[in-house]
């Protein structure tokens, strides 16, 4: 008794364990101060759980990796201006942080260091040049400095993806920052938050004598990166996005815009950490399981025109907790290069179910679920089976429309033996008569 | 006791009566040539080791372990799914089970009764076994032809013919080795029931006859020679009733038996291949008909009711014939048979046939290097059996004629030609010998004087002494050169390869099976690999890996989709590869050892080959040559060939090794040139290994990155 109370505790004590260690993570800054001007953020990080570590960008024991283990989960980079990362990180190593299954949230300002440019270039995006932001004649604060760079992003700019950005805000966002555009050829970068028509990307105390970097809707503000391994990585343009002044302050649209006591921008910030640090929309494939209908064990192979059961077990990560998922869009795709069969998955049991029944095609088949919805993790499972012809003894022995041929064959089997029988024993009765 | 033991062994021999030494004599040579055809095949395994050789052996050396582990039905029922990934291939009801099924019988009854030997070993031993056999049926066989005399020669003869030798040796355990021995049987027992008439020998050429369909799918060629002897024989006149009974009965019998394969189905009664046995089937059926007619009714009304009969029945078959070949259930003459027929036909319509090195036309020397004194002997032989024509003389020389055409056409078919050559030349040779050695004047003095008074005939001793030997130096020449030809030539077994070293040593590379064992050991038991598909059967016997395509060419889209992937650049090839789940890719590069028929000598067929469908139509072949039209792989060659997947595959890492003294790094010993395109990465590949002499280059297929760029 006393054992299985040590061994439930050393478990629990585990489980907590792990809990804290999905959590750690690592914040950059340029100084200090960050610490205080962007205090609200940080509080309500350590609220959700987050096991917060300050450090300078430029500390000389920086790392990320230590005896070949991470060190953090999760990386928050508010140190726009760094030039260089101090210890052991760089761009290399925060890259194979990500590789290694690590998320980042990166904030970026107009002045922005190269080592942050080049990660985001890593990622898929791409920030404009030094100096430069985003500029916006029609849609700027009422309290802006006369620069047009204090921007309301309005709520429609935002990506439809409840799982990211949380349930459609009422106010909009203040934005002061550089803005970004997402390499067409990364199919995996997400536009979260862009910018309007009216808006472009330029050094704001120059005069425009070469086309903008970014310009109009193109010109992101905030842009998310799923990787395959599922890492997660959000850029947003803006430093000051996350500080207790934009958190605070009123917004107001400056052409005759509405007047919104408190902007956007906090919510949004906390829905972005959450999905950024997995903490939202995060989903696991559990066991997969195939049979003939009716039977409960898996054969070796199967045969055309079967009726086959398939069942997965998908769970969801809330509140820390893994449950059942919910969806009802989840598809079954039977492929050999192309699908055969592709079909919904319905619920029962907590588990993912469907019965189908193989095609009339032999060949080497994968059971496959591809789950790809915006802001989930990337499901995909696939299992390999052979689907066999049939055998020589599962063939119909008699068709029907043969039976012409039966019938034919036999009676001329028949004929030949009572042609033999009349042949070989009849007497000539002449024969007889002549002798 | 000296003295006394010597006169006893021929005293003994003496005691005989001269017919039980003539038997004796007849056993000990025939005995001697079986099992010299048995030791002569046996080079390979003293060379090298008790392996299976080259390509489609692996193949058929895997599906007989298959047999004899999991039962007949079992194998019947076999879906592979290891190979043609992701189609898969139905094994049992695409090949030709006779083989396997005598192999693994063979095993079976060895270790029933206690002699345990493993499946390889039978499947090595089992070619020499059946050369031993066919010796016995060509003894048997040219017996029924001509004589004894004959038939031992031609035994001898055939015991060590290369031409026979290159497909039978220790090892090369492939359909045709048991082949021949079925073939040559059922023609055996086709002239015993020729000659008799007799339904017994009938029903045992009918079985025969299955057992060949069962080994190979040279029977089309059985199938058509027996009908067409039977149509000549009506044509001189010489059809009786014994023809008659033999064929309707072998016909009948043997489709039946024939359609029990799985893999000929209904071919029999459906396929152009096959209709002309059908058509003298029931010609013979006419004929007898004709005769009965011709017996009973007077010479003009025969006559007019002929006319009619031949009028009415000629335009109802042919309008019978033609409704079922645009109906579909004769099939189309497939592309091997045209082959055959026009030997330009292939080469032009079908790249996946042409390809395949036994399907190229003979060279003139192969034929003397394969049969050497045959060559000369074989009309010897011919004049002696026109000379003294009878119905089993006609069908030799018509197996004859017909078989020297068709192995003037497809090198492979040089085997059905050398038992005949063998056969005609033994006839030849035991002629010549029968004639001149009775002129041989082995006599004493006494009557040597009153044959010299023959004035009709002068010098005949001294003509008939030079004759004898003239034609002993041919055939101990015949052997030396037989000999030669087996142990240098023929036993190499393809997997393992030799090459003299500098100190005139041997070198062995043994790179194929190190690269297999690499993938059977390092890899996942599902891994997908993709080559060309030349080492298909290698990697699914020996690795134990899935491949894509492999040496049954039964699908030229999905082998023209690897050629594709081949000869695209890399992202296109990606794309490929992605689509058919590939894991690794294998290519054979022979640029360092100077080993010729590597992947580079080959790519010309993977570009036609893959420019042969149509998701493929974009690959030309002219777009791989320079504009002066040459292949070639240095600084001049064409861009698209520089940069394609296989040439970097193939040249990976290969820009910075010296090669050869006093030459540049890269410098490739089969091309004899400096490559063109040295310093470049691959993008989407990484190296997984490289043999030990870079034979075998395996490249691993990158996942996505990670972050989508």
């Amino acid at each position: 008794m006393e054992k299985t109370c040590i061994t439930g505790v050393v478990i629990l004590l585990c489980y907590v364990a792990a809990a804290i260690a999905q959590k750690r993570t690592l914040i950059l800054v340029d100084n200090w101060s960050i610490r205080e001007t962007h205090s609200t953020f940080f509080r309500s990080l350590r609220d959700q759980g987050f096991d917060l570590t300050f450090k300078t960008a430029d500390d000389s024991n920086l790392a990320l990796v230590k005896y070949g283990e991470f060190l953090y989960e999760n990386l928050i980079i508010f140190s726009p201006s760094v030039e260089d990362f101090g210890g052991s990180v760089d761009v290399g190593a925060i890259t194979n942080f990500i590789d290694g299954g690590g998320n980042v949230l990166v904030a970026g300002s107009s002045s922005l260091g190269d080592p942050i440019r080049e990660l985001a270039t890593e990622c898929g995006i791409e920030f404009d040049e030094e100096n430069t932001a985003v500029i916006d004649h029609l849609n700027f604060d009422i309290n802006d400095d006369g620069k047009h760079t204090l921007i309301v992003a309005d709520t429609n700019n935002l990506l439809d993806a409840p799982m990211i950005v949380g349930q459609k805000a009422s106010s909009p966002f203040l934005f002061r920052g550089v803005g970004m555009v997402a390499d067409p050829d990364n199919p995996l970068v997400l536009g979260v938050l862009h910018a309007s028509s009216t808006a472009y990307s330029y050094n704001p105390d120059e005069k425009i004598s070469e086309f903008p970097h970014a310009v109009g809707k193109n010109t992101l503000l905030i842009s998310a990166l799923q990787a395959r391994n599922n890492a997660r990585v959000i850029f947003v343009g803006s430093i000051d996005f996350f500080s207790d002044e934009f958190f605070q302050t009123s917004v107001q649209n400056a052409n005759n815009g509405k007047r919104f006591e408190k902007s956007g921008n906090q919510e949004l910030a906390n829905n972005l950490a959450l999905w950024v640090f997995r903490e939202k929309g995060v989903l696991r494939v559990g066991t997969v399981e195939h049979h003939l209908k009716g039977s409960k064990k898996v054969p070796a192979a199967y045969t055309v025109m079967e009726e086959v059961e398939y069942s997965i077990q998908i769970d969801e990560l809330t509140d820390g907790q893994w449950k059942p998922f919910q969806g009802k869009d989840v598809q079954l795709e039977f492929v050999r290069i192309d699908p055969f069969v592709r079909t919904t998955l319905k619920q029962k049991n907590g588990l993912l179910y469907v019965s189908f029944k193989l095609p009339d095609v032999y060949g080497v088949y994968q059971f496959r679920v591809d789950y790809n919805r915006v802001g989930y993790t990337r499901l995909f499972s696939t299992t390999q089976v052979s689907v066999h012809p049939l055998k020589h003894t599962q063939y119909e022995r008699y068709i029907p429309s043969a039976y012409p041929y039966y019938i034919s064959t036999f009676s001329m089997m028949f004929g030949v033996c009572i042609f033999s029988f009349v042949f070989l024993h009849y007497k000539e009765d002449t024969k007889d008569k002549k002798e | 006791m000296k003295t006394s033991s010597a006169p006893f062994g021929a005293g003994w021999l003496l005691r005989m009566s001269p017919q039980k030494q003539d038997t004796l004599l007849k056993l000990m040579i025939l005995t001697i040539a079986a099992i010299l055809a048995f030791s002569t095949r046996l080079f390979s395994v003293l060379q090298f080791e008790s392996v299976i050789h080259e390509f489609d052996p692996y193949f058929n050396y895997r599906t007989t372990l298959f047999l004899a582990e999991k039962g007949f039905y079992n194998f019947h029922n076999w879906f592979d799914d290891r190979a043609w990934y992701p189609l898969g291939r139905i094994i049992g009801g695409t090949i030709y089970p006779g083989l396997m099924v005598t192999s693994a019988a063979i095993y079976n009854v060895l270790n029933f009764i206690n002699i345990t030997i493993n499946v390889r070993n039978v499947c090595v031993f089992l070619a020499p076994l059946f050369a031993s056999f066919t010796t016995v049926v060509t003894y048997l066989f040219t017996k029924e032809l001509k004589d004894a005399g004959a038939g031992l020669v031609a035994a001898s003869m055939l015991a060590i013919v290369p031409g026979y030798i290159s497909r039978s040796v220790a090892g090369s355990y492939d359909n045709e080795g048991i082949a021949i021995f079925c073939m040559l049987l059922t023609y055996t027992l086709w002239v015993k029931a020729a000659k008799t008439g007799s339904l017994f020998w009938s029903v045992l050429c009918a079985l025969a006859y299955f057992y060949m369909v069962s080994s190979w799918g040279g029977y089309v060629f059985l199938i058509n020679l027996i009908p067409l002897h039977v149509l000549i024989l009506m044509f001189t006149g010489r059809f009786s009733h014994r023809i008659y009974v033999a064929y309707s009965s072998v016909y009948c019998i043997g489709t039946i038996l024939s359609m029990q394969i799985a893999f000929v189905g209904f071919q029999p009664v459906q396929s152009s291949e096959h209709m002309a046995a059908l058509g003298v089937f029931g010609l013979c059926q006419i004929h007898a008909f004709v005769d009965y007619l011709r017996s009973k009714l007077s010479v003009e009304q025969f006559n007019l009711l002929f006319k009619s009969l031949v009028l009415i029945s000629g335009s109802v078959m042919f309008g019978a014939a033609a409704v079922a070949t645009a109906a579909g259930k004769i099939s189309p003459w497939t592309g091997r048979f045209y082959s055959l027929l026009d030997p330009s036909y292939a080469k032009n319509n079908i790249p996946i046939i042409a390809s395949v090195s036994e399907h190229q036309p003979t060279a003139w020397s192969s034929f003397y290097f394969d049969l050497q004194l045959l060559v000369f002997m074989f009309p010897v032989g011919l004049y002696y059996c026109f000379s003294k024509l009878t119905d089993a003389n006609i069908f030799i020389i018509i197996y004859g004629v017909t078989s020297i055409y068709f192995s003037g056409v497809m090198v492979r078919l040089m085997l059905v030609l050398a038992p005949v050559m063998c056969i005609l030349s033994g006839i030849g040779v035991s002629s010549v010998l029968n004639t001149y050695m009775k002129n041989l004047d082995v006599s004493t003095k006494k009557d040597k004087k009153q044959k010299k008074s023959d004035n009709t005939y002068p010098l005949k001793n001294e003509i008939a002494t030079g004759v004898i030997m003239i034609m002993t130096s041919f055939l101990i020449m015949y052997t030396f050169h037989c000999t030669w030809v087996t142990s240098e030539a023929y036993s190499s077994p393809s997997i393992v390869l030799t090459a003299r070293g500098g100190d005139n040593g041997k070198i062995i590379f043994d790179d194929f099976r190190e690269a297999y064992y690499w993938l059977r050991q390092n890899t996942h038991y599902n891994a997908k690999i993709m080559s060309w598909w030349d080492y298909g059967y290698q990697i699914t016997a020996i690795a134990n890996r899935t491949v894509l395509v492999d040496n049954n060419t039964w699908n030229n889209t999905h082998i023209s989709r690897v050629g594709q992937a081949m000869a695209s650049t890399e992202d296109k090839a990606y794309e490929i590869m992605r689509e058919l789940d590939v894991d690794y890719v294998l290519v054979i590069f022979g640029g360092l050892t100077g080993y010729s028929s590597d992947d580079i000598n080959k790519f010309l067929w993977m570009v036609r080959i893959g420019g042969s469908t149509d998701r493929g139509s974009h690959i030309k072949e002219a777009d791989y040559y320079t504009p002066q039209g040459e292949f070639r792989v240095d600084k001049d060659g064409s861009p698209i060939l520089l940069n394609c997947l296989m040439y970097k595959m193939c040249y990976y890492r290969f820009g910075s090794v010296y090669t050869e003294g006093g030459k540049p790094t890269g410098y490739d010993r089969v091309r004899n040139t400096e490559i063109g395109n040295k310093d470049f990465e691959l993008e989407v590949l990484e190296e997984a290994y490289t043999t030990e002499h870079w034979l075998v280059r395996i490249y691993k297929v990158k996942n996505l990155e990670n972050r989508g760029i």
